[in-house]
């Protein structure tokens, strides 16, 4: 008989990744997206990569070699821990198929190993982008053992073990204590915001340490006191370095053995817990008390927008994912104002930054609001309801309409009230207070059109797991990605070539992204659904 | 009031699942579509509601192409498919609303109409609860009352007996005809042959895509029974 973990582990990856959109015959919709995605997903990684590269390159240029390992360990376990809390509700909890799994024949552990499994393959995949550079740089400056290289390849599938299963704990735990309440899915939201900006600040504190107490002259001679302070911050890090710096199989082996003990009580504890946390999610406080009122009169483009509205604050996931831009353009507007300036200039660690920064200002808002498309997925989170809409005597164009409409509703205040806070701190002029106000204003335009461009052309309806559009899908990168692009490129400009005007880039982008937002407007209101 | 001409569809991969389809459901008329799993059931009534394209033949709502016209033709129809998958977030008053605002059904009609109907299929207490915490059979009844709130010309159904209680089943099927009895239509596909010959003045049947059988219900089965006359296109090649 085959293994049970394996074979739902199997079924889940087929389901969530598409694989047979490749097996039918010639090009399909799904083929095409299959492919995009595909894409995409090399662009981010290369990124990511060439970054990783670099810093291993840089560390090992200065002489700090030596913190290499546990750096990279930390540094992969810090984006696993804070990408894999929001993703839990909705790939361990409250899957579609939960009651389908639960009737079948396998023990619960069974379950939540599958879908555990399914998080830490992805997982491995992200270590991969980090360590694996690193280890290349670490190998090119250093004199190595045949050993290193067993050693790292262990390191790099170990290392998303205990990160893993702690940003479950916490994404069942919130998830437990909210589905205490009426308001489950409020409360989910509500409580993952608060770990959100508790890791940020905590993010933040840690960097800030690590920013103002030492310079990168003194950094050359302190690699030790570095290694030992990432090392106190995260003691499997430590077992890791002795591993790869001394060759010790035995750190590497009780780095292997706490971490699988780590995952086998953490299988333990949960199992006794999935089925109430489950059950809790599924079931919902009815009163069913309701007296009919006259009932209030109102436009389809209205009655859309509400519904539309309803269904981003009704989903944690939605909320979360696609806030996270706006929730850090807030913060960036309020630290902006607060804070002194010598305290920000240490959080843009480049060059010339105090000169530059009224420049790249209105940009880094744009790029942060670009990482709030909900257009990019809203037509696609239809699902199984399209058919409500495709039945109704309402135009395409209405529904994308209010699909933008919403975007646009939490786009515009936020970028308003945050290019005025930071021109008030940063602006040197009256006409660079406009450039620093207007910019994002006219970006919230190019957002929800280029989203739902990108949703009628990649959008898809048969879904398991809303996570799966919202956090894996093409259509979510490919949104992220264009609307990003639009606000990073002026600051890869603005870093990279001398003299540019503030007023000559704004007249340039102002024209770029009109003239983007006019033309793609023109395809959406054609468009049919 | 529905006009279907030679319609025929051929899913992608050359699998025709309907071939020259030709019927009329006149106002007034209950027409029971049936036939077995797979047999074009379902991608003719979607087609009719304008969920699925086609590229063959002509369907007309009161003689509006749904092709050419299709906004106008949805005005007049209300469709409830075979899995009532309804906008679980929303609460089931919010859902008949939604619907209502879309039709532009004035605040006293659909008032009206809901408190008729919801008290009909027992369903009004529930009704301020979010439509995720009902059962099939809730949701079944809550897409039937958004599909009476704006009084349908044309009503198409598929399968929707199904998950239905007795009680609320007997209250469809007089929905059906009163709203036959008003001038309106009812298209609907069902498996429960009973029903179709208790309830339905025209039938037609449909195999692999072809109409078998089609006409009136009583000149159909003749002195036999609709079981009779379904086993026997079953049994033909």
């Amino acid at each position: 008989m085959k293994n049970n973990t394996l074979l739902l582990c199997k079924a889940l990856l087929i389901n969530q990744l598409k694989f047979n959109a490749l097996k039918s015959k010639g090009y399909s919709r799904n083929k095409g997206r299959f492919y995009l995605m595909l894409v995409v997903i090399v662009i981010l990684s290369a990124s990511l990569m060439g970054y990783a590269y670099m810093i291993g390159d840089s560390f090992s240029v200065i002489g700090l070699s030596e913190v290499l390992p546990a750096y990279g360990l930390v540094v992969s376990s810090f984006l696993l821990l804070f990408f894999t809390v929001l993703k839990s509700n909705g790939t361990l909890f409250a899957l579609k198929d939960y009651e389908m799994v639960m009737s079948l024949p396998v023990k619960t552990r069974t379950i939540i190993a599958s879908r555990f499994l399914v998080m830490y393959a992805l997982n491995v995949g992200v270590v991969l982008l980090v360590m694996l550079p690193m280890g290349i740089a670490y190998v090119q400056h250093n004199t190595v053992s045949a050993l290193f290289y067993p050693i790292w390849l262990v390191g790099m599938l170990i290392a998303p073990l205990f990160p893993t299963t702690i940003a479950a704990i916490i994404g069942a735990l919130i998830v437990w204590v909210a589905s205490k309440f009426r308001h489950t899915n409020a409360l989910v939201t509500i409580f993952s915001l608060l770990f959100l900006m508790a890791f940020l600040s905590l993010s933040f504190f840690v960097g800030k340490v690590d920013q103002s107490s030492f310079t990168t002259e003194d950094m050359t001679n302190m690699g030790g006191m570095i290694g030992d302070m990432i090392n106190d911050l995260y003691p499997l890090a430590s077992l890791f370095t002795e591993a790869v710096i001394e060759n010790n199989i035995i750190s590497l082996g009780i780095f292997v053995g706490l971490s699988m003990a780590w995952y086998l009580v953490f299988l333990a504890l949960l199992s006794k817990k999935y089925k109430a946390i489950n059950t809790a999610l599924f079931t919902h406080s009815t009163r069913s008390n309701y007296q009919l009122d006259v009932l209030e009169e109102g436009t389809p483009m209205k009655a859309l927008y509400k519904k539309e509205l309803k269904r981003f604050f009704s989903s944690s996931v939605y909320v979360l994912n696609v806030g996270m831009g706006l929730l850090m353009a807030w913060v960036l507007s309020i630290a902006a104002l607060f804070l002194p300036t010598e305290m920000i200039m240490e959080m843009i660690p480049m060059e010339g930054a105090e000169r530059l920064i009224e420049s790249m200002l209105p940009f880094i808002i744009c790029a942060l609001l670009g990482m709030s498309c909900t257009a990019c997925v809203s037509l696609s989170l239809e699902g199984k309801n399209i058919w409500i809409l495709q039945s109704l005597p309402i135009s395409p164009k209405t529904i994308f309409h209010s699909k933008m409409l919403v975007n646009l509703t939490l786009l515009i205040p936020t970028a308003l009230i945050c290019s005025i806070l930071l021109s008030i701190r940063f602006a040197s002029s009256f006409s660079s207070a406009l450039i620093i106000i207007g910019l994002p204003l006219m970006y919230c335009l190019f957002i929800p059109v280029w989203g739902m461009f990108i949703d009628i052309k990649l959008g898809y309806y048969d879904w398991v797991s809303e996570t799966a559009i919202i956090k894996q899908s093409a259509n979510a990168l490919a949104g992220l990605i264009g609307s990003g692009l639009l606000g990073l490129l002026p600051i890869v400009l603005i870093l990279f070539v001398d003299g540019l005007s503030l007023l000559v880039i704004a007249v340039v982008a102002s024209l770029v992204i009109l003239s983007a937002s006019g033309f793609l407007y023109k395809v959406v209101a054609n468009a049919s659904l | 009031m529905l006009q279907i001409k030679n319609f025929s569809k051929t899913y992608k991969g050359g699998k025709k699942a309907v071939n020259n389809l030709s019927l009329t459901v006149e106002a007034g008329d209950i027409l029971g579509f049936i036939g077995h799993n797979g047999a074009g059931k379902s991608t003719t009534i979607k087609s009719v509601v304008g969920i699925l394209d086609f590229e063959e033949g002509e369907i007309t709502i009161n003689n509006i192409s749904i092709k050419t016209q299709p906004l106008a033709c949805k005005k007049m129809m209300a469709y409830i498919p075979d899995n009532p998958d309804l906008y679980e977030h929303l609460t089931g008053i919010q859902y008949l609303n939604f619907i209502a605002d879309i039709f532009g059904v004035p605040a006293k009609e659909r008032t009206d109409r809901i408190q008729k109907y919801g008290e009909a299929f027992e369903i009004t207490p529930a009704l301020g609860d979010v439509i995720s915490s009902y059962s099939h059979g809730m949701k079944q009844k809550v897409a039937i009352i958004a599909a009476l709130v704006h009084t349908p010309k044309l009503l198409i159904l598929d399968e929707p007996f199904v998950g239905l209680d007795p009680k609320a089943a007997i209250t469809l099927k007089n929905a059906m005809r009163e709203l036959c009895a008003e001038g309106s239509a009812v298209f609907f596909s069902t498996h429960v042959l009973e029903v179709a010959e208790k309830l339905c003045n025209k039938i037609a049947m449909i195999k692999s895509g072809n109409l078998m059988a089609y006409g009136e219900t009583q000149e159909l089965i003749k002195d036999g029974s609709l079981e009779e006359l379904f086993m026997e296109v079953a049994d033909e090649k």
